[in-house]
């Protein structure tokens, strides 16, 4: 149990490694149709019908401040769990592989200590995990609606 | 006998299982728990689980099993509060306890019967004893005594004979479940010495409801000392000599165990007969059929119970007597006599129970109802993507396609229950009451098998017990003042549900003392809400909705049941919540009625489908006046007042939002914001080639106009909340599915006008100024042939509808266009009147007219404009019974269209079918004279009085059509006075009208002594004024202006047609 490796979904945002653990996804749908939602703070692509479930989709770059001026929209959504908030998911670029991450690798992962800190949305990012190519930044997805909610709050009032 | 409805009773014996599981798997965690606040959560989770349970069974009515939980909750009290963990001793007890509801609750019917007394004393005296020990302690102490004095003996006294048998063999019997002690004085043939003790923590309230002597004339009195007596039973012998010839077989002594007498308690009695035991009775204390349940006195001869006062001697017949057990006899005496309310809900056994049944978490449905919605959208792209093939996979799709319609409409209706489900549990709530507040109450319900969605039912439930509590305690009197105020001594309050313009109408109606107008009007000052002078001009509906106000209490006192003035507030929030409306009526003195009406789904509403950009968005219809359509060459444009857009709608202006600017702007509009959008729409820089809608909305009482690129059409929408993280987003309800897939948002009208910084133009005073000019009429004018200009009332035009001429199908010289699913019979006007034709255009208008049931539409080739106008309706400028009259509008000569001359002309006389029947509508219109009915004599005189010129001309053209003659009038006065020089055989008068209204006339009239029938015919809210017109002395209400109804309630008051007709 101890020695069980955790699972990384990870995925391409602007370029960079992103990675959440592969048991808050419920599933990955391409190619959705999303709503544009008017006064929805930054961050936020619109809703999605998913079978019926209307579904709230975050920009993964818009949330990160990742604004390069890459033409490429992401159209890939990543469905969490509802454990993990009500009814939501991320628009990345990429997915990629599932890699696996010994818990050893993610326990001496370093704490974020990155650009993001100071602007409020430092919680995002939980760790930077060293994986033997590349960095994998490990997203917390529970932070992202409260991190809404703050922003819908100061923009609209 | 309070029924209990199947429904209601299957969820609380699956939720009182759940508890009972809960209860025993706590009690047999703290067997092995290591640690004391293991122990703890172990207590707390029974508590919980008690104390639910405890409740449910009170308001279901099973006291036994309200009684033993409450026993076993003391008793986990006391354990909570001690810091050690309960003894094996008393787990076991409450184990004991807890497989003995298990058994109630599988017999819940009988479950009243059963004799929990020595399980409560089990119960009782672990929480007498610490918990430490285990030993029985009886002993209490003896404080307060009463005296009662009965007229009569009720079946609850009868029923207690079981007790007073011991209780006169003993001297002395306890009853532990309400903490009190009687005893024998002395007992004779007509009368009966009870002493009762009240132990210190009983009060004498208790002892009245738990032995449920409900009588209203007992005295009860406190004494000093030591006395309570007489129960006066004057037939005994007569009684224990039917007992014996009943069961003859019941012969011997009683005896009882001298464990128990050594305290007083028998806990069972034994019949001994020729020397050994026949029978066991359990000692049953009053408990016993559960009085409670049971309000009718029932006669003495029910109850074969033998009230002795010494050992009971019957007559020994031989050794071979079958052993009764009594209790089980009692038991179906009562259910002898209670057999028929209760025996029809008793729950057979578990298996059946489960089978029919099934609790559904909400949030399941919901979820089934997404996934049909999705499998229809599957559906229809298969059904796009099969469309060419043929062969199996065609009919497979098929299949699929009716399968999927199916599930739909069944997924749909397990949202929807009946009301009755909700009913159902007024009757004994009213009944608690009754007895609580000393009225006797009748309730009738009716209508239990209209249907409403589960949500809107759930939430109704707390506001109607509020009004249901409020007509019992304000509304209706005790019997006494009612008999003196000449009332029926009982007091009735009506519960009723109807289905009415796609809205369920619940209303709770009473027979009381109803409100004093006076009452409130003086609060209303006292409150400084209106100053004397405006309160006189309000009407008394309006006074009435005072009482919504939070705070507003006119009740003297605050009552335990209700009057502090919260409630009605809350009443009014929660319905308002559901998009109902709550009105209050009433006569003084002759009762009061609440009118509830809530939708019938929440989840669904009509909304207008509206383009910014390449963005839809859904505006829900309730607020939506108008839409006034902004095209090149049109009239009027937006103009810039100020700092705000205005566009002149007829004589108002109108301040115009851009909903452009409103979804592209975050924060809300400040003045700086307003002029930079008006600097980026100065009316000279209007693209003129730009075709844009503003959409009419009403907020509140105001009005404003809301600026979108296109409308698409309408469309019921399932409302979806907004995300929770995003609920600060003012500017929209919600969101919903369009057919192709998309989400779509909808609009929250108010959200938009607040950020916009728009408060509208007030409506009110437009349309009073509206109704000042007698003459205006609301039209919509339009053309067919090139040479004429028609109107027709917009009252009367259900809707416009754009067709394309190639869908048209013709059968034989008539056409036809299917709208809706329905073949309409399209109306060629030339071919009816003597007008010129029309060419056919590719794209024509279609106006369907109001209250015409069969399915027709008069084709139109332009529609010029709709408008308010006052326009002199000249009568017959052209002579064409088609034509109503003439009127000049903008300059140009207007024929006002008789839709139901049309209706006539084609379908034949309404009056045709509903009188002689079956005759069909085909041909009928070869058929210019009217044939097989003239059944109005032309002997019936008809006055009319309406102050609109026009409708004045409408009506009485349908009255003479109908071989009536009619003499018309302008006004009250004016009726009054063609009264007086003429007889008539009905009056139909307006109600609405200057210097004499038609509720004055109609009084006046009636003072007069005229006895000539009154029918009101006013454009005012039937449901609202039904009851004033009455009051007034009218027979009879109509609304404006439904040609039909009005035929056939004018014949039935002419007395040509019956009732039934």
């Amino acid at each position: 149990m101890i020695d069980q490796p955790t699972m990384f979904c990870t995925f391409r945002a602007a370029g960079r490694l992103f990675g959440i653990p592969l048991a808050d996804i419920k599933e990955v749908t391409d190619d959705v149709t999303c709503t544009r939602i008017p006064h929805a703070p930054f961050g936020v692509r619109g809703y999605i019908n998913i079978r019926g479930q209307i579904i709230l989709g975050l920009d993964l770059k818009q949330l990160l401040e990742l604004l390069v001026e890459n033409a490429e929209d992401a159209r890939r959504l990543v469905i969490f769990k509802p454990t993990i908030g009500q009814a939501f998911g991320l628009f990345v670029d990429h997915v990629g592989e599932i890699v696996e991450v010994p818990r050893s690798d993610l326990e001496s992962g370093e704490s974020a200590k990155l650009g993001l800190a100071s602007s409020g949305r430092g919680g995002l990012i939980e760790r930077v995990v060293r994986l033997p190519e590349q960095l994998l930044v490990v997203l917390n997805p529970r932070k992202f609606l409260p991190i809404i909610e703050i922003e819908s709050q100061s923009t609209n009032n | 006998m309070v029924s209990i409805p199947n429904t209601l009773r299957t969820d609380f014996v699956v939720e009182s299982r759940e508890h009972l599981l809960v209860l025993e798997n706590a009690m047999l965690s703290i067997e092995n728990a290591v640690n004391a606040s293991d122990v703890r959560e172990c207590i707390d989770t029974s508590l919980r689980a008690m104390h639910s349970l405890k409740g449910n069974a009170g308001f279901m009515g099973f006291h036994t099993v309200q009684k033993l939980a409450h026993a076993t909750e003391s008793v986990l009290e006391n354990y909570r509060d001690s810091s050690g963990a309960p003894p094996r001793s008393a787990v076991e007890t409450i184990l004991v306890t807890n497989d003995r509801l298990a058994a109630m609750l599988d017999d819940l019917d009988h479950s009243d019967s059963q004799d929990i007394s020595s399980l409560l004393l089990r119960l009782d005296g672990i929480v007498a004893s610490p918990p430490d020990n285990s030993s029985v302690d009886l002993v209490h102490e003896a404080t307060t005594a009463f005296q009662v004095r009965l007229p009569s003996a009720p079946f609850e006294i009868l029923a207690m004979l079981d007790a007073i048998g011991a209780i006169a063999t003993m001297r002395t019997v306890n009853w532990p479940e309400w903490d009190l002690t009687a005893s024998v004085d002395s007992w004779d043939d007509s009368e009966l010495d009870v002493e009762v003790e009240l132990n210190a923590n009983s009060t004498i309230f208790d002892l009245h409801r738990q032995m449920s002597l409900h009588i209203p004339d007992m005295h009860w009195r406190e004494l000093g000392a030591v006395d309570l007596r007489t129960w006066v039973f004057s037939d005994s012998q007569g009684i224990l000599k039917q007992f014996h010839e009943q069961f003859p077989q019941l012969a011997g002594e009683l005896h009882y165990e001298p464990a128990d007498l050594a305290t007083g308690v028998p806990t069972s009695v034994v019949w001994i007969a020729s020397g050994k035991p026949i029978a066991t009775i359990e000692s049953t204390p009053i408990e016993q059929p559960s009085p409670e349940l049971n309000p009718i006195p029932v006669p003495s001869e029910s109850v074969r119970a033998a009230p002795k006062t010494e050992p009971l001697a019957l007559p020994t017949q031989g050794s071979n007597s079958a052993s009764v057990d009594r209790t089980e006899n009692l038991d179906s005496a009562v259910t002898k006599q209670f057999g028929a309310a209760t025996v029809p809900n008793a729950v057979p056994n578990l298996g059946a129970e489960r089978s029919v049944s099934l609790r559904i978490h909400v949030e399941l449905l919901d979820r089934l109802m997404n996934l049909v919605g999705e499998l229809t959208l599957v559906r229809n792209q298969a059904l796009l993507a099969f469309g060419e093939l043929d062969g199996t996979p065609r009919a497979v799709i098929q299949r699929l396609n009716s399968v999927t319609s199916e599930l739909q409409v069944s997924v749909l209706k397990t949202r929807m229950q009946p009301v009755g489900s909700l009913f159902d549990r007024f009757p004994r709530m009213v009944r608690d009451l009754s007895r609580q507040l000393g009225k006797e109450i009748e309730l009738v319900t009716v209508g239990q098998e209209v249907e409403l969605d589960k949500t809107v039912l759930e939430q109704l439930s707390d506001p109607l017990i509020h009004l249901i509590r409020n007509s019992i305690d304000h509304g209706l009197e005790t019997p006494r003042v009612r008999l003196h105020a000449g009332k029926p001594r009982i007091g009735k309050v009506t519960l009723s549900a109807k289905t009415a313009d796609g809205q369920v109408v619940i209303e709770v109606r009473d027979d009381g003392r109803g409100i004093d107008p006076n009452a409130i009007r003086s609060k209303v000052l006292a409150l400084g809400l209106k100053t004397e002078a405006e309160l006189s001009k309000i009407s008394p509906k309006e006074l009435y909705s005072y009482i919504l106000l939070p705070g507003f209490s006119t009740a003297k006192q605050v009552s335990d049941v209700s009057g502090r003035g919260v409630g009605m507030d809350v009443v009014r929030t929660n319905i308002e919540r559901l998009e109902g409306s709550l009105t209050i009526d009433s006569k003084p003195g002759k009762g009061t009625s609440m009118v509830m009406r809530v939708p019938l789904t929440l989840a669904i509403i009509p909304c207008l489908i509206v383009t910014v950009g390449e963005e839809r968005f859904a505006i829900p219809q309730r607020g939506l006046e108008e839409i006034v359509c902004l095209y090149p060459g049109g009239q009027g444009a937006i103009e810039h007042a100020y700092d705000t857009e205005m566009y002149r709608l007829r004589e108002v202006l109108l301040p115009v939002v851009r909903y452009a600017e409103v979804l592209r702007r975050t924060k809300p509009f400040d003045a700086a914001v307003k002029c930079e959008i008006m600097a980026a729409n100065k009316p000279e820089l209007r693209d003129p080639k730009r075709i844009e809608y503003i959409l009419v909305l009403r907020t509140g009482d105001r009005k404003f106009g809301l600026l979108v690129d296109d409308v698409r059409g309408t469309v019921e929408v399932v409302v979806k909340p907004m995300h929770p993280s995003l609920k600060k987003i003012g500017i929209f309800a919600g969101a919903t599915l369009m057919g192709d897939g998309c989400v779509s948002l909808i609009s929250n009208i108010d959200g938009v006008a607040e950020h916009a910084g728009c408060f509208g133009v007030e409506t009110i005073a437009k349309e009073e100024t509206l109704r000042d000019a007698a003459e205006v009429h609301r039209v919509l004018l339009f053309e067919y042939g090139p040479e004429e200009q028609f109107a027709v009332p917009l009252v009367q035009v259900r809707r416009i509808e754009s067709i394309s001429m190639d869908r048209v199908e013709h059968v034989g010289n008539q056409s036809f266009i299917t709208i809706e699913g329905v073949a309409t019979r399209i109306v060629h006007l030339d071919k009816y009147l003597n007008v010129s034709s029309c060419d056919p255009l590719p794209e024509m208008h279609l106006l369907l007219p109001k209250f015409v049931r069969e399915p027709m539409g008069i084709l139109v080739s332009r529609i010029i404009d709709s408008d308010s106008l006052a326009i002199e309706i000249h009568e017959v400028a052209v002579d064409d019974p088609g034509i109503l009259g003439t009127a000049i509008v903008r300059g140009r000569l207007a024929l006002f269209l008789d839709t139901q001359y049309l209706r006539e002309k084609i379908f034949g006389s309404i009056s045709d079918k509903q009188l002689i029947g079956k005759r069909a509508s085909d041909g009928a219109e070869d058929d210019a004279t009217r044939s097989p009915y003239e059944p109005v004599n032309g002997s019936h005189r008809l006055l009319l009085v309406d102050d609109t010129r026009f409708f004045r001309e409408v009506v009485k053209r349908y009255f003479e059509r109908e071989g009536i003659s009619v003499v018309t009038a302008v006004d009250g006065i004016d009726g009054m006075r063609k009264l007086a020089s003429e007889s008539f055989d009905l009056v139909v008068s307006d109600i609405e009208m200057p210097n004499m209204n038609g509720w004055q006339f109609c009084t006046a009239a009636r003072k007069e002594g005229y006895k000539t029938k009154f029918l009101a015919l006013s454009s005012l809210n039937k449901a609202d004024n039904e009851s004033r017109a009455k009051a007034c002395g009218f027979d009879g209400f109509e609304e404006k202006l439904n040609h039909d109804r009005l035929i056939v309630t004018v014949r039935k008051l002419l007395g040509v047609e019956s009732e039934e007709g």
